[in-house]
């Protein structure tokens, strides 16, 4: 789009486009990214946030882990609708139970009595009041403060914004292949752009999955028509969709039915005389079985174990536990394969004879657009996936965060000459500026704010948990107005030596503040708390080696200098 | 993480031979230009390189899991041939042997 109305190619139109696209939701994309990627960790940033969960160091036997939860249950609750024990794995600590009362509806995805459990000791722990992890989950799709579904459509823009800025770019990126591994470092934009270029294209496929995935899981509140046409209930078109989840939990419901008439059938014939009892009791005993003990679970998991091999047990649902209608259902912990959504290993056994009782349901291979839905969306949501998958995941995470980043500054650096030229900085040039340390940095410096106040608002405090997002905001706010009040440079270099010394503070802050330190936690084998410790580090190490490159940084007199000048170079 | 390993010394090892067929690259690792016969080597060894690891992906699980574990762990590996070819260009042979040595470890702790 040129002002003196020449004919361009369209490379410089896409060049264009590229560059306006991805500046106007630059900062909430680089936000998004930022706090998605963070979110590919939710569960242990979590449990880093619940530092008195940190005290369960649980058993290396997942047998010995599942009697810990059964002595408590037993003794506890031994009359309940049904147990659900979630075991500790590699991403949680502590064991987590859920349960429901009899007649409480037990395929409902929420309700039940939630409990956390010592894993070792199988004392009930209270953590603090957190959003933990879910915060910044819930904030890389649903934003804070706003209407939910107008923050899922002003994301749903940016993300497609964003797909608009990947095909733009493509065809804009004059050298691909020629350029592929190539990254000249020291030369002012030219280094900027090779950065910006080279965190695009080798996490290219990355960026594409991510974004399109993003669209697509939004895509039934933007294209609503559809189904609205052809269904009554939106549920109904769910439902259908998740045509194996719904399958199977039928054919459970079924099985728990069938089994509760023939145990009920082989009980009437010594309690025949009963029968005057009335209609409604006689029912009552079929829905609830007969009192009957619970079958050994250690070779169910034995079992199971043999059969998943390195894919552990996740969890393990009862049921109708102590009652002739009790069944087993394990759980794995990883999925089956990324095209197949939500479906794990099971495998289901009589709770009273431990019988195995699973049955072979055929699973339909699933439609070409469905498999393309599934194997996105799962890798979106990294489903089920593994932690060597995840940590890709995550690290692709961190290349597609840094290439937004790297962008946004590229704006500045490309018009920095310009902006000398004319003797002083227009307001959109600022406003970009001020908005680029208000992101790059600023939101760092508020994750960081947001796990300090998680350790240090009392707990007496009401809604602690409000003033911890508070904080996180408050933070944010306070990076965007330092970087308006302070010189260019001089904002960079104060805001990163502060995340620096923020970051590398966290550690520390965590055992001084009842959490489990970084040693302990190595030498207990939690690494989910541990990762999240070395983690604050890399980060620290990478604010500090980012200050110390923008502190050397002397800028090249300009007449010498054939390259343009940074952003840096012009503030200085 | 094995598996991880193996899969990524492969595939860098390719990304260095799809590099060396490169002439700019060429000159930074070798101080001067291949021969075209030795491009063409290089080429063919890079290419053949990924569609072993690619091979080896496939064959040890889910096909849509494996397709696009190996896809993810590319970006990794050519973001690490990438950034020694920017800053440690000379030391692009000792690398490579330190990658095939990698795989031919983690290939035989996989096979024992």
């Amino acid at each position: 789009m040129r002002v003196d109305a020449k004919v361009e190619g369209p490379r410089q139109s896409m060049s264009w486009l590229h560059t306006w696209a991805s500046l106007i939701l630059g900062w909430l994309l680089y936000a998004i990214f930022l706090t998605g990627t963070l979110s590919f960790f939710q569960s242990e940033i979590t449990a880093w946030m619940k530092p008195e969960i940190h005290q369960s160091v649980p058993s290396d036997s997942q047998v010995q882990q599942t009697q810990v939860a059964l002595n408590y249950l037993q003794k506890n609750y031994p009359d309940a609708g049904s147990w659900s024990i979630q075991l500790p794995n590699s991403r949680q600590t502590t064991t987590e139970l859920n349960i429901r009362k009899k007649g409480e509806d037990l395929q409902a995805r929420r309700g039940g009595e939630r409990i956390t459990l010592d894993s070792a000791t199988g004392q009930v722990i209270e953590a603090r009041d957190t959003r933990g992890g879910g915060f910044l989950y819930r904030f890389h799709f649903e934003l804070y403060g706003f209407d939910r579904i107008w923050a899922r459509w002003i994301v749903g823009l940016a993300t497609m914004l964003m797909f608009v800025a990947i095909i733009s770019g493509i065809i804009t990126h004059k050298k691909i292949f020629k350029d592929f591994f190539t990254f000249r470092s020291g030369k002012g934009q030219r280094s900027w752009l090779d950065a910006h270029n080279a965190t695009a294209v080798f996490a290219l496929p990355f960026h594409i999955m991510i974004t399109f995935s993003g669209l697509l899981l939004l895509m039934f509140m933007f294209m609503p028509w559809g189904i609205n046409q052809v269904y009554k209930d939106r549920q109904e078109f769910f439902q259908e969709m998740r045509g194996g989840a719904v399958q199977q939990n039928n054919s459970r419901n079924r099985n728990v039915e069938n089994r509760s008439v023939s145990a009920n059938t082989s009980q009437a014939r010594g309690i025949t005389e009963q029968r005057s009892r009335g209609e409604r009791g006689k029912q009552h005993e079929q829905e609830a079985g007969y009192p009957a003990p619970l079958t050994n679970l250690t070779p169910l998991i034995i079992a199971a174990q043999a059969q998943w091999k390195e894919n552990p047990i996740a969890s393990i649902q009862i049921l109708a536990p102590n009652t002739s209608n009790a069944t087993i259902e394990l759980r794995a912990l990883y999925a089956k394969s990324v095209v197949e959504r939500g479906v794990y290993p099971i495998l289901k056994f009589d709770g009273v004879t431990g019988k195995d009782i699973n049955e072979t349901v055929q699973t339909k291979n699933a439609s070409i657009p469905m498999g393309i839905y599934n194997v996105v969306t799962v890798l979106h949501e990294a489903r089920g996936l593994d932690l060597t998958f995840r940590w890709l995941l995550f690290f692709s995470g961190v290349i597609g965060t840094l290439m937004i980043a790297t962008g946004l500054i590229l704006w500045c650096v490309k018009r920095a000459p310009q902006q000398q030229k004319q003797g002083y900085k227009s307001f959109g040039y600022r406003f970009v500026e001020v908005m680029n340390i208000a992101a790059v940095i600023g939101l760092p410096i508020a994750c960081a704010s947001y796990f300090y106040a998680n350790r240090f608002i009392p707990f007496e405090i009401e809604t602690r948990l409000n003033w911890e997002i508070r904080a996180f905001f408050i933070a944010w706010l306070a990076t965007l107005i330092y970087a308006a009040i302070r010189p260019h440079r001089q904002a960079w270099l104060e805001l990163l030596a502060f995340a620096s010394v923020a970051f590398a503070l966290l550690p520390i802050v965590n055992f001084t503040t009842g959490g489990q330190a970084f040693w302990n936690s190595i030498a207990n084998d939690q690494w989910m708390i541990a990762s999240f410790d070395l983690m604050t580090w890399v980060l620290a190490i990478l604010f500090f080696l980012s200050f110390y490159k923008v502190k050397k940084h002397k800028g090249l007199p300009v007449k010498k200098s054939r390259n343009a000048p940074s952003n840096k170079e012009i503030s200085a | 993480m094995i598996f991880f390993l193996l899969v990524w010394s492969l595939s860098s090892l390719a990304f260095i031979a799809l590099a060396s067929a490169m002439s700019k690259h060429q000159k930074q690792m070798y101080g001067q230009e291949l021969t075209a016969q030795q491009t063409r080597l290089a080429s063919i060894l890079g290419w053949t390189l990924l569609l072993i690891s690619l091979i080896i992906c496939v064959i040890s699980g889910p096909l849509s899991s494996m397709l696009s574990f190996w896809i993810g762990i590319l970006t990794f590996s050519a973001l690490f041939v990438g950034a020694l070819l920017t800053y440690y260009s000379l030391k692009v042979k000792f690398v490579a042997c330190f990658c095939a040595g990698m795989s031919f470890v983690t290939s035989v702790i996989l096979l024992i």
